[in-house]
């Protein structure tokens, strides 16, 4: 298929060139797998899954086109080329529209397991199950809303007018458990959990259904609290949504060109505490990102985001690269469904000096979060929401858990705040993540 | 290429295994443009169009879906179906079957009033870009803007092997502007939106695109002066909007019935006040109140004619949302909330449009009355847990005091336990109007959905900051 992918995409570009514009890109991705959802404790569907799609983009006079579509045919491509080149005629000018030109790739090895290539579906529905029996032998008063597990290989192709060619494969085993606990008609906040690897042999949902049961029981006969303010222990699933993503929403480029960040002037400032670091790398095979090039073929390689709490660098892609007269450091991210967007691959903040059972331990009145519903403004900073899996801590010693509790400030201030980071990380996706303590944080009651 | 109904019908009576099968043809026409800075980000179009089969061998769900319309090519992906059946039906411990339902049978077209083929591609980018600018324009601390289009044009068959054959046509457009006004380091962003099932002329009819520049605006450069509400609890008044995502997020997720026989705070409730008296939920496929309702949906992805449910009537909780598998477990008929995204998702149980029926109340009565509370506007992103905890977000708090509205403050979350909210209602306006069509609710796979209501008065707790 990764050759016929390759041809398909140089086919278009050729193809799209014959039509007069200047600059053309194909994107290719094809997909196969098989998944198993569950549904209210039990096995619910078995699936199996093809798909594929392509992406075409056009500068035509300094004007941008793309049109997308998930059927491949040669007939299809073409009227598709049509489409994209009728939108081209339609748009405004744009100086800074521009294609990259072809650099050497990394190489990312290890991303691709041919285990995934001949994995019976009976496979998936027999991991599904393994997951719902795990949770529900941790305690029986878990209950599995829903879940599933997956498994699938996908191949991806970049072709462009400047003589850009690439392509990949790689296969990815995931599995994703909600539930909740249910004792004497008391119903506990509802837990979910992710996990995910490149390899077979890497499969273990047990921890994972085991994590959501722990989380679900611990967070049954909540009390609530006075409101303070106090530090806040966030686990890693909460650094992740209150912390990593505003902040890759802020150093993407896109967003700084836009105002729509508050460290437009902040390069080589400090912005955080000393204990952050934080760098994206889409060659760390691990992380579900990993691959050696990015949407429009550009070279993944490590960037560094954040050095001992200064802000170190942005996220480009070529467009916004152009604009700044600089290189794209290879953070065009999307689907063959839109013009390529910026954003992080695999993200990572790096372990603290000590283990998280000491740093809660020494915590004498503040409260954990272990999953965090709310709303955050990733241009302000603002964000507003209520502690979920949340437990109250006193003299270092979890009292209770939590319920009507509400945490609200500016997570850009939060950064400034971290008074302690973990050794041990987690990862989450494509996120490696450690648990953090944040001081003077608002915490509400109702 | 389209299929024929009489194709997928062939195919799904080609293996005697099954005792019910299911096939869906979808193609989707979508496209977006959208402007910021005066620089298109996005103008594309996008083709997204297959087959899926699902089929229920031994009691246990298979599906799968392909791109390919020629018959070897269905007959490839049903039996695919049919296979991946048989390897779940070991491990599953309940048997499905299916229960009763008003099966559609023909060609069913959702109202559009403007077409929205004919307004042609250059003059939905010139809108794009002339509203863009219009919202920039506004004020000089109105440093950037995002103006976007969207449109969904969908059209499907479904047929089943129990008698259903319907050919839809949908078409869902969507508008939105965001200005991002700052001052020094303060950063503040207002977003005005709508999306709605329909046309040209439902899209807009509650407001131009010009208006809605400089309403985005005019809120973005207030809140960089607003303050934050000092947290705690409060008597608040919400918006149709904010009504519409309590009716979904607090509400409508707990009502859904796989959530309800996972064991969701609703389970057993039939018959018993939930709520005050005053409130009327419904969840419906075409609301009578307004056609022109995002979450719109003529016949459900089981080829289930859409029914208007009342969730819970005068107080009492009356009934659940059901897809023909959990219809069948509660002996009742299907209510048609049977949704899937794309071709290749297969149908989960889904709520629509989902409001809060009016009372009668007039808005400035309701304010009046509170000596002190908030007013809150313009929803943003929701949750709600299993216990029925819920929070959201909204764009724009305003004080009450002494029953007069005040000052702006920032946004804020309001969060409580959505039954213990809505027995504490004690009004309900006469107003009525849908408020989040331009979101997608998501659970597992994206559905448009919308909701709504008029003005209400009730007791929650809000997420401000402690000193």
């Amino acid at each position: 298929m990764s050759q016929k992918l390759i041809s398909l995409a140089e086919y278009t570009v050729q193809k799209a060139m014959t039509l007069g514009v200047e600059e053309a890109e194909a994107y290719l991705v094809s997909s196969r797998g098989t998944e198993t959802f569950i549904e209210n404790n039990d096995v619910k569907i078995c699936k199996s899954e093809q798909s594929s799609g392509i992406g075409i983009r056009v500068h035509l006079r300094k004007s941008l086109g793309f049109a997308s579509s998930n059927i491949l045919s040669k007939e299809v491509i073409q009227r598709t080329i049509r489409s994209a080149v009728k939108i081209a005629k339609a748009s405004p000018r744009d100086r800074y529209l521009g294609l990259p030109t072809p650099k050497p790739l990394p190489r990312v090895n290890g991303i691709y397991d041919a285990e995934a290539e001949e994995l019976d579906p009976s496979e998936t529905v027999k991991e599904a199950a393994k997951m719902l029996k795990s949770a529900k032998a941790y305690d029986r008063r878990v209950t599995v809303d829903s879940g599933a597990f997956g498994s699938c290989v996908t191949e991806k192709a970049v072709a462009n007018s400047h003589g850009l060619t690439c392509r990949e494969r790689a296969s990815i085993f995931t599995w994703a458990i909600m539930g909740m606990a249910l004792d004497n008609g008391d119903v506990s906040s509802f837990d979910s959990q992710f996990e995910g690897t490149h390899w077979k042999k890497k499969v273990d949902v047990i921890p994972t259904a085991e994590a959501l049961a722990k989380n679900v029981i611990a967070s049954l006969n909540p009390k609530r609290i006075e409101s303070f303010r106090g530090p806040v222990f966030f686990s890693p699933e909460v650094v992740e949504t209150l912390l990593a993503r505003p902040l890759s929403s802020a150093v993407s480029s896109a967003n700084i060109q836009k105002g729509r960040s508050p460290f437009a002037k902040k390069l080589n400032q400090q912005i955080a505490a000393k204990e952050l670091n934080m760098v994206d790398d889409a060659t760390y095979v691990n992380g579900l990102s990993a691959s050696s090039f990015d949407r429009e073929g550009s070279p993944h390689n490590p960037l560094p985001i954040m050095q001992n709490g200064i802000l170190s660098s942005f996220l480009y892609n070529a467009y916004t690269g152009r604009i700044e007269d600089r290189e794209s450091t290879g953070h065009a991210v999307g689907g063959t469904q839109a013009v390529p967007g910026v954003g992080t691959t695999n993200l990572l903040i790096g372990e603290g000096k000590r283990g998280a059972d000491d740093i809660l331990g020494e915590l004498k009145k503040g409260i954990t979060v272990t999953r965090f519903s709310g709303n955050i403004n990733s241009a302000s900073g603002d964000f507003s929401g209520v502690v979920k899996g949340g437990s109250y801590i006193e003299k270092g010693k979890i009292m209770h858990s939590l319920k009507g509790t509400l945490i609200a400030g500016n997570t850009y201030d939060l950064l400034q705040k971290v008074s302690s980071v973990s050794r041990e990380r987690r990862q989450i996706g494509s996120s490696l993540l450690p648990s953090i303590v944040v001081e003077d944080v608002s915490i509400t009651s109702s | 290429m389209k299929p024929s109904s009489t194709r997928l019908l062939d195919v799904i009576e080609s293996l005697s295994e099954t005792t019910y099968a299911e096939a869906r043809f979808h193609e989707r026409q979508a496209m977006e443009v959208r402007v910021s800075q005066g620089k298109l980000e996005q103008s594309r179009v996008n083709l997204l169009s297959g087959v899926s089969f699902r089929v229920l061998c031994d009691g246990a769900w298979g599906f799968s879906s392909t791109v390919e319309t020629r018959k070897s090519g269905l007959k490839k992906a049903f039996s695919d179906a049919v296979s991946v059946a048989h390897s779940s039906s070991n491990a599953k411990a309940q048997k499905v079957r299916l229960g009763k339902a008003d099966l559609a049978v023909g060609t069913f077209t959702t109202r559009q009033r403007g077409p929205l083929d004919s307004h042609n591609l250059e003059e939905k980018v010139k809108l794009v870009v002339d509203t863009e600018k219009a919202a920039r324009s506004y004020s000089e601390r109105v440093k950037s803007a995002i103006c976007s289009y969207r449109e969904i044009i969908d059209e499907k068959i479904i047929v089943t092997s129990d008698g259903a054959s319907a050919e839809l046509h949908d078409f869902k457009p969507e508008f939105a502007v965001t200005a991002v006004a700052s001052e020094g380091e303060k950063v503040m962003t207002a977003a005005e939106s709508v999306g709605v099932t329909g046309g040209w002329i439902d899209l807009f009819e509650n407001g131009s695109p010009e208006e809605m520049a400089k309403r985005a605006s005019e809120i973005a450069v207030r809140l960089l002066g607003a303050r934050q509400p000092k947290g705690g609890p409060a008597t608040v008044i919400l918006d149709p909007g904010m009504v519409g995502l309590i009716s979904h997020e607090a509400i409508g997720h707990t009502v859904e019935a796989d959530f309800v026989l996972a064991g969701s705070i609703v389970k057993g409730k039939i018959g018993q006040q939930v709520a005050s008296e005053m409130i009327t939920l419904v969840d419906s496929g075409l609301s009578e109140r307004q056609h022109s309702g995002a979450g719109t949906v003529l016949v459900d992805d089981e080829g289930v004619i859409a029914q208007e449910t009342v969730v819970i009537d005068k107080g009492i909780m009356n009934s659940y949302l059901h897809n023909r598998e959990s219809a069948e477990l509660f002996d009742v008929a299907s209510t048609g909330n049977a949704r899937a995204y794309v071709y290749s998702d297969d149908p989960l149980i889904r709520m629509r449009n989902t409001y809060i029926e009016p009372g009668d109340y007039d808005f400035e009565e309701m304010v009046r009355e509170i000596p002190q509370g908030y007013y809150l506007k313009g929803p943003l992103g929701g949750q709600a847990d299993a216990n029925g905890e819920f929070m959201f977000g909204a764009q724009e708090a305003y004080a009450i005091e002494k029953g007069e509205i005040q000052d702006l403050l920032r946004g804020v979350t309001i969060s409580g336990q959505a039954f213990e909210s809505l027995k504490s209602v004690d009004a309900v306006g006469k107003d009525f109007a849908f408020g989040i069509g331009s979101g997608y609710c998501g659970k597992w796979q994206p559905a448009k959905v919308d909701g709504g209501g008029g003005h209400l008065r009730c007791k929650a707790t809000i997420g401000g900051i402690q000193q």
